[in-house]
C-alpha cells in the first residue's frame, strides 16, 4: 500500500465525526460558556467517573470530544498511518472518553511518553501508535497530581505531566507482554495494561499517602436531546456505509462469522463500507438498550456507546455484543445492583471487551462472561483509584484470564471452526 | 534468542497449527535465514473437505505487512491457532504464495527483517 496516500475515505470518515461533535456542542451553549466549561473540564481531576456534562457543560464536553479527536486525526495523518480497524476503534474510543476523562490538556503526556519509548528503542513511532492512543486511559493521572493534589501548581503541574510521560513510556512494552494473560479474548487490552499499571502506580503514591481524588460527576435528563443525536449520527454512519457498499448488506453476513478476537480487523478482511454498517448498527443497538433499561445517556454512557462503535471495526457485532447485554442483565435480576446502576450501565456497554467469547465459544459463554464481568468490574476501581479510564478493560482482563481456561476445560474441538 | 526469532517462530507455530486443523499428516518446512528477510516454505497433504480453509488461509496471509498492528499484537501468534492469529501471520510478512491441488498445499512466506 502506498503509504503516501492515506487520505483517504476513512480520514474523512474521523474528521467528520470531529466535527459532527464540535458542531453539536457549538449548538448547546454559548461561546462564553464552552469556554469556560473547557477551563473547568481541562484544570480539574478527571478520574472515573467524572462526566464532563457535569464538570463543564454540554457543549464544552462535545467541543473538547471534537478537538481531542480531531488533534489526534491530524496527528495519524502527520505520521502517515494507514487507518485500519484498530485505528478505528482508538479514535472512537477517544471520541467518546474525552466525554468523560481524556481532555484537551492530559491525554498528551501519555502519547509523549510513548513516542520518548520509540525515540528509546530507535523505532518508528507508528509502530507504539496503538498503545499510545489507547494508553491516554492512564491520563487521569496527569490531572490528578496536576491539579487534584495538595501540593502547589508550580511544583505540581510538572510534576503531572512527569507522570504522565513516564506512564506513556511504560505502556508498549507492558500492552504487549500482558496481552498473554487474556489471551486475545479481551479486546482492550490497553486497558487491561493500564489497570495493571495504574495498580502499581497507586500503590506507590498510596504508600506515600496521597489519596486520589474519589469523584462521581454523572448526569442525567439529557435523553431526549442526547438519543436524537446519538441515533442520527449512527444511522448516517450506516446509511453511508449501505451507499459505500453498493446500496447493499453485501458481505456484512460475512463480518457476524467471526469471532471478533483479538485480532480481528473488519476494515481489511471484509472492507471499510462493511465495516460502516456494523458500526452504525451496533451504535443504534447500544443507545436503543440504554434508553430500554432506562438508564442516562451522558458523557460515560456515550462513551461507552463510541467504544462498542468503534470496535466495531475491530472485533465487535451484534451477535458477539448482546450476549454480554444478556449476562449483565440476568446479573441484575439475581444480584444487589440494578440494571440501570451507573456501574452497571456502564458494565454492559464496556463488558462487550469480552464480545469474542461469545463469538469464539458460543452464546451462552458470552452471556457467562457478561454475567461475571458485571461483579468483577464493581471490585477492581479501588485498585487504580479510578485513575485508569478503561476499569472495565481491566475487569475484563482478569475475567477472561479466568474464564477461558474454564471454557476450555469443557473442551472446544479445533477442528470444528 | 533475539525478539526477530522468537516472532519468526511464533509464524511457524502459527502456520503448522492451521494446517493440522486442516487435517495435513506430514508437513515439510524449510527454513531459511537471509542477509535481509526469513524465507519459510510449508508443503504438506490436506483433507480435502477442509477446502473452505484454504480460501480463509489466502484471505488472511494476503493482508498488508503492518508493523504497527506486529509489535502490539504478535504475542498471540502461535497462541490458539485460529483465524486472527492467520491474519496476524499475514500482517508480519511482506509476501505470501499459496499453492493449492486437491492433494497438497504449498505455502511460501517471506518476512523481511527490520532495516538497523
Amino acid at each position: 500500500m502506498n503509504k503516501k496516500m492515506v487520505f483517504d475515505s476513512k480520514y474523512i470518515f474521523v474528521i467528520a465525526l470531529s466535527a459532527a461533535q464540535i458542531l453539536f456542542g457549538l449548538t448547546q451553549n454559548s461561546l462564553n460558556e464552552i469556554f469556560f466549561g473547557l477551563v473547568s473540564i481541562i484544570t480539574q481531576p478527571s478520574s472515573l467517573v467524572t462526566d464532563y456534562i457535569g464538570l463543564g457543560n454540554m457543549g464544552a464536553a462535545f467541543v473538547n470530544s471534537g478537538l481531542v479527536t480531531l488533534l489526534c486525526t491530524l496527528l495519524l495523518y502527520k505520521l502517515k498511518q494507514v487507518l485500519n480497524g484498530p485505528f478505528i476503534a482508538a479514535i472512537f474510543t477517544i471520541s467518546g472518553f474525552a466525554l468523560f476523562g481524556k481532555n484537551l490538556f492530559n491525554v498528551w503526556f501519555v502519547i509523549l511518553g510513548a513516542y520518548a519509548y520509540s525515540r528509546f528503542k530507535k523505532e518508528k513511532f507508528n509502530k507504539f501508535l496503538i498503545p499510545a492512543l489507547f494508553g491516554t486511559a492512564i491520563a487521569p493521572a496527569v490531572s490528578e497530581i496536576a491539579f487534584g493534589s495538595s501540593l502547589p501548581l508550580t511544583l505540581s503541574l510538572p510534576l503531572g505531566m512527569i507522570c504522565g510521560i513516564l506512564l506513556g513510556f511504560v505502556i508498549p512494552p507492558l500492552g504487549s507482554s500482558l496481552i498473554n494473560v487474556h489471551h486475545g479474548f479481551n479486546l482492550y487490552n490497553i486497558g487491561f495494561t493500564a489497570g495493571m499499571t495504574g495498580l502499581i502506580f497507586v500503590s506507590i503514591i498510596r504508600s506515600f499517602g496521597y489519596v486520589p481524588t474519589a469523584q462521581f460527576i454523572w448526569t442525567s435528563g439529557n435523553n431526549l436531546t442526547l438519543g436524537i443525536y446519538v441515533i442520527s449520527l449512527f444511522v448516517i454512519i450506516l446509511f453511508v456505509g449501505f451507499l459505500l457498499n453498493g446500496k447493499s448488506f453485501k458481505n456484512y453476513k460475512n463480518l457476524l462469522d467471526y469471532s471478533g478476537r483479538l485480532i480481528t480487523d473488519f476494515v481489511q478482511l471484509e472492507g471499510f463500507s462493511v465495516s460502516l454498517i456494523n458500526i452504525g448498527v451496533t451504535g443504534i443497538i447500544s443507545t436503543l438498550y440504554i434508553l430500554l433499561i432506562k438508564g442516562d445517556l451522558n458523557g460515560p454512557t456515550i462513551g461507552g456507546i463510541f467504544t462498542i462503535a468503534g470496535f466495531s471495526a475491530f472485533g465487535k457485532h451484534p451477535k458477539n455484543i448482546l450476549p454480554i447485554f444478556l449476562g449483565v442483565f440476568i446479573g441484575s435480576l439475581l444480584k444487589v445492583f440494578s440494571i440501570n446502576d451507573p456501574a452497571i450501565q456502564l458494565a454492559a456497554l464496556f463488558g462487550t471487551a469480552l464480545a469474542p467469547i461469545a463469538g469464539e465459544y458460543g452464546w451462552h459463554w458470552g452471556v457467562v462472561a457478561g454475567f461475571v464481568h458485571s461483579s468483577v468490574v464493581l471490585n477492581v476501581g479501588y485498585l487504580h483509584g479510578g485513575l485508569n479510564l478503561y476499569n472495565n478493560g481491566f475487569a475484563a482482563g482478569l475475567a477472561a484470564a479466568v474464564l477461558i481456561p474454564i471454557i476450555e476445560m469443557f473442551g472446544k474441538d479445533d477442528d470444528a471452526r | 534468542m533475539s525478539k526477530e526469532n522468537t516472532k519468526v517462530i511464533r509464524i511457524i507455530d502459527e502456520i503448522i497449527h492451521y494446517l493440522q486443523s486442516m487435517g495435513a499428516k506430514k508437513i515439510d518446512l524449510n527454513y531459511q535465514e537471509m542477509d535481509d528477510s526469513y524465507i519459510l516454505t510449508f508443503k504438506c497433504d490436506y483433507d480435502k473437505e477442509k477446502m473452505k480453509l484454504i480460501y480463509q488461509m489466502v484471505k488472511c496471509l494476503h493482508l498488508e505487512r503492518q508493523e504497527e498492528m506486529e509489535d502490539t499484537f504478535w504475542g498471540l501468534a502461535g497462541e490458539h491457532g485460529r483465524n486472527q492469529e492467520l491474519a496476524l501471520v499475514g500482517m508480519m510478512t511482506d509476501d505470501a504464495t499459496v499453492y493449492f491441488d486437491n492433494e497438497r498445499i504449498e505455502i511460501l512466506l517471506i518476512r523481511v527483517k527490520p532495516s538497523k
